[in-house]
């Protein structure tokens, strides 16, 4: 299958062979289909009516395209409104973990004080303990202090998720220590060596961090079904399941709405995905 | 009188149990080129972090100009640093690199013509005109060198540190940077401490040499002192090249020694008859042909070096002694041969090593 390149014995280069490349592509072929096969059915779903829904055999493509999903879509339920909030939320967290999870990383990987240690294990054992563990405690907490149906009851929490931190923690612990001894030595204030050495120096780290942030909160559904009960102040997860009444199931208005939902996060990642996998080869191709 | 740059007073500097600087007293005269000598471990980087205020020390003063620098943070102690990987901020440009301390001056960064100007007096110390749009990673190792040394001249500091700086250079380069280092320290008049474990730099660019070992200085002196008169058996056994010979011997008083079937004479006092020594003898300082003082035996080894051809010689009790004999030489292995040693030559240690018979 593998053929061997040159003819000096220690030469290890390694040519796939055209049979090799055939089957690699169409493994390839077949695993984007089954990828993208969700995506088409329900674009194909969302503009069907509801007869054509169900007709049999199924057509891909409706002889009429229907709109009628996305209008009462629009003119009937509050999506803009969960789309707005879901977005705020998720620029507002992603910011605010930045700065906090940077700053705690720099500290605990660059910084000596007292209780390093003790923060650090303290730390890691909250990233230890399940979601659904802490979701009746925070509810009481956050009841408590009156943000039940805020935008707060779902920035807060989020922000004291420290996986960000180690994330983080081991981009700068790479950087040599001398380079920071070397901007101190130059005059720089701690608060400068942060912010015109550590950061750009982390920057993949930080887009990194800020990609998995947005998506986790854009996706996430347990917490807000929790905090938040009304409904124009709902986030897209929770806002589209809520189109499921308790006895009948408009596919087309949820096919609709889940279709719209992925745009946001498609252009984020179009966008960042140049820095997202430049970092995931180079960690890659590190060792 | 000469006016001091930096003072060490009593400094100890502990690594939990671990001493790494022990007991430093050391003062610096402004314009002086003082080397830190000694082997990986021996603090010398240490002495270096103390001053920059990048480790603190456990007792201890340190001055700099005559004002007390234990608790001023790095950047109010006046000092730059170059160090062994040149700590360039790689997302810069060589121009920012260079600019980066005068940042920090409030008064400086409004002036931006002047900055401008500081840059480019850098650069051109060093020559590296050229390079400033340039970014660290797409330099070669000998310029990085050269842009660590200009962001350490740029904001004119009070002391040099250096940290091996030519250490990741190669052997070419090195004899190169090492010329330009000595005009530059000329040309700028600062205290320099360098720390190198290369004892030909530090032979070479050194107006004083600190030798140290195991957190303590051993010898401090010019580098004539230091290769001529060690005070131990560490001195001149890491100093020259190659290394000294040590041997075993008795006192015969009167500056006599015995060492092995030889009588050695000595200018050095060699204390009461039957005292045991240890005599050092170096290979460079032997004479290939008989003499006043003789040490003669088997040659059962030959390094042709180039210019010369080092000779080991073993002989009843002494064994694989060292010897230098100029140019090729015609012996070969199992000839006996026959050196000669001035008696200022013959050095004189204490039986432990840790002193010598002056």
């Amino acid at each position: 299958m593998w053929k061997l390149i040159g003819k000096q014995r220690n030469v290890v280069s390694l040519r796939p062979t055209p049979p090799v490349i055939t089957v690699s592509y169409s493994v390839l072929f077949l695993a984007a289909i089954v990828s993208i096969l969700p995506f088409l059915y329900i674009l194909s779903t969302s503009v069907k009516d509801t007869q054509s829904l169900f007709s049999y055999p199924p057509e891909w493509i409706p002889e009429q395209l229907f709109w009628g999903n996305y209008v009462k879509l629009f003119q009937e339920t509050s999506f803009l409104n969960w789309t707005f909030n879901t977005i705020f939320i998720g620029l507002s967290i992603t910011i605010l973990k930045l700065i906090i999870d940077a700053m705690a990383a720099y500290s605990l990987a660059k910084l000596q004080f007292i209780g390093k240690h003790i923060i650090s294990s303290t730390l890691l054992m909250a990233v230890a303990i399940p979601v659904a563990a802490l979701i009746i405690p925070l509810f009481f907490i956050v009841r408590d202090m009156g943000l039940l149906n805020t935008y707060w009851a779902l920035i807060l929490p989020a922000l004291a998720n420290p996986l960000g931190i180690f994330l983080l923690r081991s981009f700068i612990v790479s950087l040599p220590d001398e380079l920071i001894h070397s901007a101190r030595l130059d005059g720089a204030s701690e608060w400068r060596v942060f912010t015109q050495l550590i950061l750009p120096l982390i920057s993949s780290g930080l887009v990194v961090h800020a990609v998995f942030t947005f998506m986790l909160q854009y996706t996430n559904f347990l917490w807000p079904l929790v905090a938040i009960q009304t409904e124009t102040r709902q986030v897209l997860t929770v806002g589209i399941s809520s189109l499921k009444s308790n006895f009948v199931v408009d596919w087309g208005l949820i096919s609709a709405a889940s279709l719209l939902a992925t745009i946001p996060i498609t252009i984020l990642f179009i966008a960042l995905q140049r820095f997202f996998l430049a970092q995931s080869l180079s960690s890659a191709l590190k060792g | 009188m000469t006016e001091i740059a930096i003072e060490f007073r009593s400094v100890f500097k502990k690594f939990d149990d671990f001493v790494a600087i022990r007991n430093l007293n050391l003062l610096i005269r402004k314009q002086e080129f003082l080397v830190l000598l000694g082997p990986s471990g021996c603090g010398k980087s240490t002495i270096l972090n103390l001053l920059a205020g990048i480790e603190d020390p456990t007792s201890g003063e340190i001055f700099v100009n005559g004002k007390l620098v234990n608790y001023l943070l790095p950047r109010y102690r006046n000092v730059a640093m170059v160090f062994q990987s040149y700590a360039l901020y790689p997302h810069m440009t060589v121009a920012k690199n260079i600019e980066y301390p005068l940042k920090s001056d409030k008064g400086l960064s409004r002036n931006r013509d002047k900055i401008t100007k500081m840059i480019a007096q850098a650069a051109e110390l060093v020559d590296i005109t050229d390079q400033l749009s340039k970014k660290p990673p797409a330099l070669s190792g000998g310029q990085r060198q050269r842009v660590a040394l200009a962001r350490a001249l740029v904001r004119d500091p009070e002391v040099f540190l250096m940290d091996e700086p030519l250490s990741n250079l190669d052997a070419q380069l090195r004899d190169t940077m090492r010329y330009h280092l000595i005009n530059l320290h000329r040309k700028i008049g600062k205290a320099t401490i360098y720390v190198t474990h290369d004892q030909q730099e530090a032979m070479t660019m050194a107006d004083r040499i600190v030798v140290m070992n195991e957190g303590s200085a051993q010898q401090i002196g010019t580098p004539l002192e230091i290769y001529n008169s060690p005070v131990n058996k560490f001195v001149a056994g890491f100093v020259g090249h190659p290394r000294m010979n040590f041997l075993p011997g008795k006192s015969l008083g009167n500056r006599s020694v015995q060492v092995g079937e030889f009588k050695l004479t000595s200018s050095r006092d060699t204390g009461q008859k039957g005292t045991p020594l240890v005599v050092g003898l170096r290979p460079t300082d032997a004479k290939s042909k008989k003499g006043y003082n003789n040490v003669e035996g088997k040659i059962t080894a030959r390094e042709f070096t180039g210019t010369d051809t080092i000779l080991t010689l073993s002989s009843g009790s002494i064994e694989g002694v060292r010897f230098r004999h100029i140019g090729g030489g015609s012996d070969i292995e199992g000839d006996t041969a026959c050196f000669s040693y001035a008696p200022e030559n013959v050095h004189i240690f204490n039986e432990d090593g840790k002193g010598r018979f002056s």
